[in-house]
């Protein structure tokens, strides 16, 4: 008896070491459907004795019969002697191991090799490895099928049935999930769909197991004759039972439990496709204006995280897709994310509903129109709102973020509060000491020396207002305290705007046509133009070139430093001669940036926005200008040239301390009042004292240091 | 001013009085540039009229200055395509100034009493 056992096992292991290593068949994807009724019993045992089963399947099909002895021993000879086994010469009617694999449930067909059920996959899946024709005849019976050495203990129980326990069989099943191959996992005998659930993650360890748990699988069993209904598997139910009520003929292949995940939990926003898909036109800001919400996606999923809808079994591309890259994942997402109208929205309301701050919106018709005589607000403007983008409708939080910014703006308003002046814009009212004071004491802000030098127009020019200087408290920077000029020939309107203008509490001025604007504005210190077009003696177009070209031709904003731009524009454009009379006064201190002018359009027709911004207009409001508007434009821009000011704003002190006020004590009260507002800002700022550069000594260092100081001594 | 803060009523009073004076001036020579057959001129103060009465939101005469603009610019009502013939833009101008004239009596008369002079 042991010699036949060891001729034959010898035999065997002559006949399939030359095969792939059988323990690793299990593993493989590609896997006969014949092995769908083994059941694998891989127990270790110290006496592993080769049994002999008989097999329906011939010795000739060699291939045929691997894929039925998948558990031939891959090293019989260093397995210890067995004890005696029951070699089955003849292919008994009632399988042994069968039998005992499913004790609880009617067993699994013992003969079951149920060539009906294979399928046209199968088919082709085995077309590749043998010609082999998956129905082979049951009739002819084999012994070479083997049990696993490890398998002893099993076939010790089959010796003496007292020992025998469940759990000692494993067994295998199919799975497979949505639109994939099907594969075995191998259970044990009484385990549960949730241990299932865990086989099938290191099954799929790459596909799977790297994003999804065990719990978060489900498994579903297709409906038979037992049991008509597809159903998802709870995960304290047995499985093997389960299986054997559902398939009592044995699972086959196409049997496979179908393995559903569900939807990724936390979707990362693929910002290509939104932004395709959310701008039919791909503007190319898009990937910019996206990216701070898509960094934003990676803690705060863009969409409730268990979507109803897409069932991922419905979908393979998901299944396969998901787990790899989430981009390409979801490149080919077939279910948009639902957050995409807030994104086209933004697009597609883009200057027309109040939903952006309009430095977005200008940007985005802007690039059509290449603007070679704008000077810097304009190119700051283009870059910077960006980052600011968010932060522009709010700019009272700004402040404290931004050091220059900090320091600049709410200062100014500090200042005035040494100033007893109301804001007086209306020479109706007629406050007479108001007048007369403010001219004597120059206003906070480079712009405010206007005041001093431009101080004839301050009485009763009709429409000058000075010393409508803004007193608001510290850190209330509503509006920043700049000097606007409005620009509007209908009375109607121009007394709207006026009240408007006078809610916000800067200074400010009017003028009725282009040229009176042109005017005004050479005299210097406005920070801001609202501009309407249509008017009559000079368009607001021409008169918005006009202004332009003078700041060329003087050199403002940037092309103070830029001597080169200057000489190309001169000889690009002819106009841009210097004339007799273009030179303005006092350049360097009056202007010391390129003023900001917000066109004033009559009609929502983008030609007449793209003309307006194309002669040099920085920004445009639409007719009828409503106050919402109107306030967000005056503080944005407002506050982009409060930003750009602060030199003025510090050159202001010196040029006070040189001049030698009338009221010195004033002006050294109020310097000093300069620099302890400063100190509270740099205070406010944690950014703040690294951005302040001064040559010479100036007071603005003196605060530097104690915020310093402050700072490390809170 | 501070009185116009304190007193919307009075500021809203004092725009419609202001508008209606305006109104009624533009339309006075909106009728000398239609006996000059001055289209351009009367495109102007369509332009005009229409930015005052906006900034009222008096839509219907807002739209109908809008037109009269473009009538005077010798275009289409819609202002898309060009009218070869002056002589039917200004007979588009007649009849839409009497439109414009009879919408501002209109309005005239549903705001006069809100906002009668005190």
């Amino acid at each position: 008896m042991a010699e036949f056992q060891h001729r034959l096992r010898t035999k065997l292991f002559r006949r399939f070491s030359t095969q792939a290593d059988p323990t690793s068949a299990p593993t493989e994807p590609q896997q006969s459907p014949h092995r769908q009724q083994q059941h694998h019993h891989s127990l270790p045992s110290s006496t592993p004795p080769p049994l002999l089963i008989p097999s329906p399947s011939s010795a000739k099909h060699p291939k045929s019969s691997l894929a039925t002895i998948t558990t031939a021993p891959s090293t019989p000879p260093s397995a210890p002697p067995a004890p005696p086994a029951p070699p089955a010469p003849n292919p008994p009617t009632k399988h042994p191991l069968t039998t005992l694999a499913s004790p609880p449930t009617p067993s699994p067909s013992a003969t079951g090799f149920p060539s009906a059920s294979l399928s046209p996959a199968v088919k082709f899946a085995l077309q590749a490895p043998t010609p082999t024709p998956p129905v082979r005849p049951p009739s002819n019976p084999r012994k070479q099928s083997l049990v696993h050495p490890s398998d002893t203990r099993v076939i010790n129980a089959l010796l003496d049935e007292s020992t025998l326990t469940k759990n000692m069989l494993h067994r295998k099943v199919w799975v497979r999930r949505a639109g994939g191959t099907s594969t075995q996992i191998q259970v044990l005998e009484d385990d549960l769909v949730d241990d299932a659930k865990d086989a099938i993650l290191r099954k799929f360890a790459n596909s799977l197991g790297r994003t999804y748990d065990a719990p978060d699988l489900l498994l579903r069993i297709s409906p038979t004759a037992n049991a008509p209904t597809e159903r998802l598997l709870a995960p304290d139910e047995p499985l093997c039972q389960t299986l054997d009520h559902y398939f009592p003929a044995g699972q086959t292949l196409d049997d496979a439990l179908t393995i559903d995940v569900p939807a990724r939990r936390t979707p990362r926003a693929s910002p290509r496709v939104h932004a395709v898909a959310a701008a039919p036109a791909p503007y190319y800001y898009n990937y910019d204006d996206t990216r701070p919400h898509e960094s934003g996606t990676d803690y705060f999923p863009p969409m409730p995280m268990p979507a109803p809808g897409p069932p991922p079994a419905v979908s393979p591309g998901i299944l396969t897709s998901t787990s790899h890259d989430s981009r390409h994942s979801h490149a080919t997402h077939p279910y948009p994310h639902p957050h995409h109208p807030e994104r086209a929205m933004s697009v597609l309301t883009t200057g027309q509903l109040p939903a952006l701050p309009s430095p977005g919106s200008r940007r985005h018709r802007r690039p059509n129109h290449p603007r070679q005589h704008t000077s810097s607000p304009t190119a700051i403007s283009n870059v910077q709102p960006q980052p600011q983008q968010p932060a522009m409708p709010r700019p009272t939080t700004r402040p404290r973020l931004d050091s220059v910014g900090s320091v600049d703006k709410p200062v100014q308003p500090l200042v005035p509060p040494a100033l007893p002046t109301p804001p007086v814009p209306v020479p109706a009212v007629e406050p007479a000491p108001v007048t007369k004071v403010v001219p004597e004491r120059p206003p906070a802000g480079g712009k405010r020396r206007r005041g001093k030098v431009g101080g004839t127009h301050s009485g009763g020019s009709g429409e000058g207002m000075l010393g409508a200087l803004t007193i608001s408290p510290l850190l209330d920077t509503s509006v920043p305290p700049i000097n606007v000029l409005i620009v509007e020939d209908n009375m109607i309107n121009m007394k709207l705007l006026e009240q408007f203008i006078r809610r916000l509490k800067v200074r400010w001025q009017t003028a009725v046509n282009g040229r009176e604007a042109v005017e005004k504005w050479r005299k210097g210190g406005f920070h801001l133009v609202l501009m309407d077009i249509q008017l009559p003696i000079m368009s607001g177009l021409e008169a918005t070139k006009e202004i332009r070209r003078l700041e060329r031709v003087n050199r403002i904003g940037a092309f103070s430093t830029a001597p080169t731009p200057v000489q190309q524009v001169r000889e690009g454009a002819g106009s841009d001669e210097a004339g007799d009379g273009d030179a303005l006064e006092d350049v360097k201190r009056l202007f010391k940036s390129p003023v900001i002018i917000v066109a004033l359009t009559a009609s929502n027709l983008q030609s007449d926005r793209h003309e307006a911004l194309a002669a040099g207009c920085n920004d445009f409001l639409t007719k009828p200008v409503n106050f919402v508007w109107f306030e967000r434009k005056v503080k944005e821009w407002g506050c982009m040239q409060a930003l750009i000011d602060f030199d003025g704003w510090r050159n202001w002190k010196d040029f006070a301390q040189q001049n030698g006020l009338k009221d010195a004590s004033a002006g050294d009260g109020k310097a000093k009042d300069a620099r302890e507002s400063a100190a509270i800002i740099f205070l406010l700022s944690p950014h703040g004292h690294g951005q302040v550069k001064s040559a010479r000594p100036d007071p603005a260092r003196l605060p530097r240091r104690r915020a310093k100081s402050a700072l490390r001594n809170p | 001013m501070e009185d116009d803060d304190e007193n919307p009523v009075a500021f809203s009073k004092s725009i419609v009085a202001d508008y209606f004076d305006q109104a009624d001036l533009t339309f006075k020579q909106m009728d000398e540039y239609l006996e000059k057959q001055d289209l351009k001129n009367i495109s102007k103060l369509g332009h005009f009229l229409k930015g005052s009465s906006a900034t009222l939101g008096l839509t219907k005469l807002k739209d109908s200055c809008e037109k009269l603009q473009h009538y005077g610019d010798r275009l289409d009502e819609a202002g898309h395509n060009r009218v070869s013939d002056s002589q039917v833009s200004l007979r588009n101008c007649k009849k839409t100034i009497e439109q414009a004239r009879r919408e501002f009596k209109e309005v005239e008369d549903i705001l006069q009493p809100f906002y009668q002079d005190d």
